[in-house]
């Protein structure tokens, strides 16, 4: 009975530890859900940057005042020209931008289409989970034209991404998406808002400073995983120096108060923005 | 014999059945589907932005956790903390200003509230443009191995 008994009980323990341990395994993996990397400084402290929606930075330009003005989007059907998984990752976010903000600017027709190569793009990332079978995108479809309804369905989908990006590990391929989501806003808020004293572009430029700050710190996490997040930090950066350079900038990020100062950019230093924004963008949606 | 195998195999099984019961009610209890679920009804009347869950395991010194949140001036906003899958209470503490800053303010703080008060809103004032969020995990002294994690939405309008 012995010589039967032991193994049996070897069995045994060895399913039970092997259990507990896959508990641990699990910890690291299936439940590793931060959104963004974790940096430990080694003397027990980490830091972590927490970046917006696309679809926040659009409800925040409309309503700051930002007017609809047809063809400053990405074109729709060029989705397919991306073959990389860090163009794909880029343009799904600039086309998750341009899918906001007609929406918010009720372009049904439009929004329709920015919402078939968001999907495109998201299934060519492995993303498909994220529109559940597809019902996602009729629920689209059935709702369009009531903005509340289509609101709520998007909020939905950026759920659903963050969850998928965060239980899939890949917070660097968030850090991208964001990225091109990002720059396609300010390229439109740059090319809507236009210059002279009535330009509200050097207030809504200076308020997307902190975002800046924290994706230039979230991308530099991931650096060394692809070869493409170096350029991208080093275009964000000069993006961010020029907006920096505006009088007022740098107070309003330091005040107290930062509603009460006053940001006041020239012509030619809009002009200089504006330039770059449109070299950076162009460079995204080039593939 | 047989009795005994018999016993053991059921020994065996229980053990198994035990260790997954476990693992399992560690992943119910930091799921954030269900986690944002709960948080939903204290995010009304904001739309969700984004989401973080933050898995915490105690450490023999303690540790702190900042994540600094970026807001638009143009914008309202709302925290909301769902500390369910912590099973012993941690500091949740908000500044104005990075943990490297000699002077910041505190904003909001869980220190007064009760340990079964599993849901945190906070609001911050209008025309702010960067939070920072700290969790404060004690030292495990006693080596007790706490696992847990806390969970938060920021909602906007």
């Amino acid at each position: 009975m012995i010589r039967i008994t032991y193994p049996l009980l070897a069995l045994s323990l060895v399913l039970f530890f092997g259990s507990c341990g896959s508990d641990s395994t699990d910890q690291n993996t299936d439940l590793g859900q931060d959104t963004t990397e974790v940096v430990d400084d080694g003397q027990g402290q980490e830091q972590t940057y927490l970046l917006p929606s696309p679809l926040q930075i659009a409800y925040i330009f409309k309503k700051s005042g930002l007017k609809y003005v047809s063809g400053t989007t990405h074109d729709p059907k060029k989705e397919g020209n991306y073959n990389t998984t860090f163009s794909q990752s880029l343009n799904l976010g600039i086309y998750s931008s341009d899918l906001a903000y007609c929406v918010l600017n009720k372009q049904n027709n439009e929004a329709r289409n920015f919402m078939n190569a968001v999907k495109s793009l998201s299934d060519k990332l492995g993303m498909s989970a994220v529109f559940d079978s597809e019902s996602l995108l009729k629920r689209f479809d059935a709702n369009l034209g009531n903005e509340d309804s289509i609101m709520f369905i998007l909020s939905e989908l950026q759920s659903r991404s963050d969850e998928f990006f965060a239980d899939n590990n890949r917070q660097m391929t968030a850090a991208i998406v964001f990225s091109g989501a990002w720059v396609e806003s300010m390229y439109i808020a740059a090319k809507v808002s236009g210059k002279g004293k009535a330009s509200k572009l050097p207030q809504q430029l200076a308020d997307q400073m902190g975002i800046l700050e924290n994706l230039l710190k979230e991308l530099k996490n991931h650096e060394s995983k692809d070869s493409g997040i170096a350029g991208l930090i080093g275009q964000l950066t000069e993006v961010r120096d020029i907006i920096a350079g505006i009088p007022g900038v740098k107070e309003m990020m330091e005040s107290e108060n930062p509603a009460d100062v006053k940001i006041e950019a020239t012509d030619s230093q809009l002009d200089a923005l504006v330039k770059k924004l449109d070299e950076v963008r162009n460079s995204l949606i080039k593939g | 014999m047989i009795k005994n195998m018999f016993l053991l195999v059921v020994l065996s099984a229980g053990f198994v059945f035990a260790g997954f019961k476990v693992i399992q009610k560690a992943k119910d209890i930091c799921n954030p589907i269900d986690l944002k679920k709960k948080c939903a009804p204290s995010l009304d009347p904001f739309t969700y932005d984004s989401a973080k869950l933050s898995r915490i395991t105690w450490q023999k010194k303690p540790i702190k956790m900042e994540t600094e949140v970026p807001l638009s001036l143009f914008g309202s906003y709302r925290f909301v903390f769902n500390t369910e899958g912590m099973p012993k209470k941690i500091g949740i503490n908000v500044y104005n200003k990075d943990k490297d800053s000699k002077k910041r303010d505190l904003l909001f703080s869980n220190a007064d509230s009760l340990e079964t008060n599993t849901t945190l809103i906070f609001d911050p004032k209008k025309h702010t443009r960067k939070i920072f969020i700290n969790y404060d995990v004690p030292a495990d002294t006693l080596n007790l191995k706490i696992k847990g994690c806390v969970y938060f939405v920021l909602g906007y309008k």
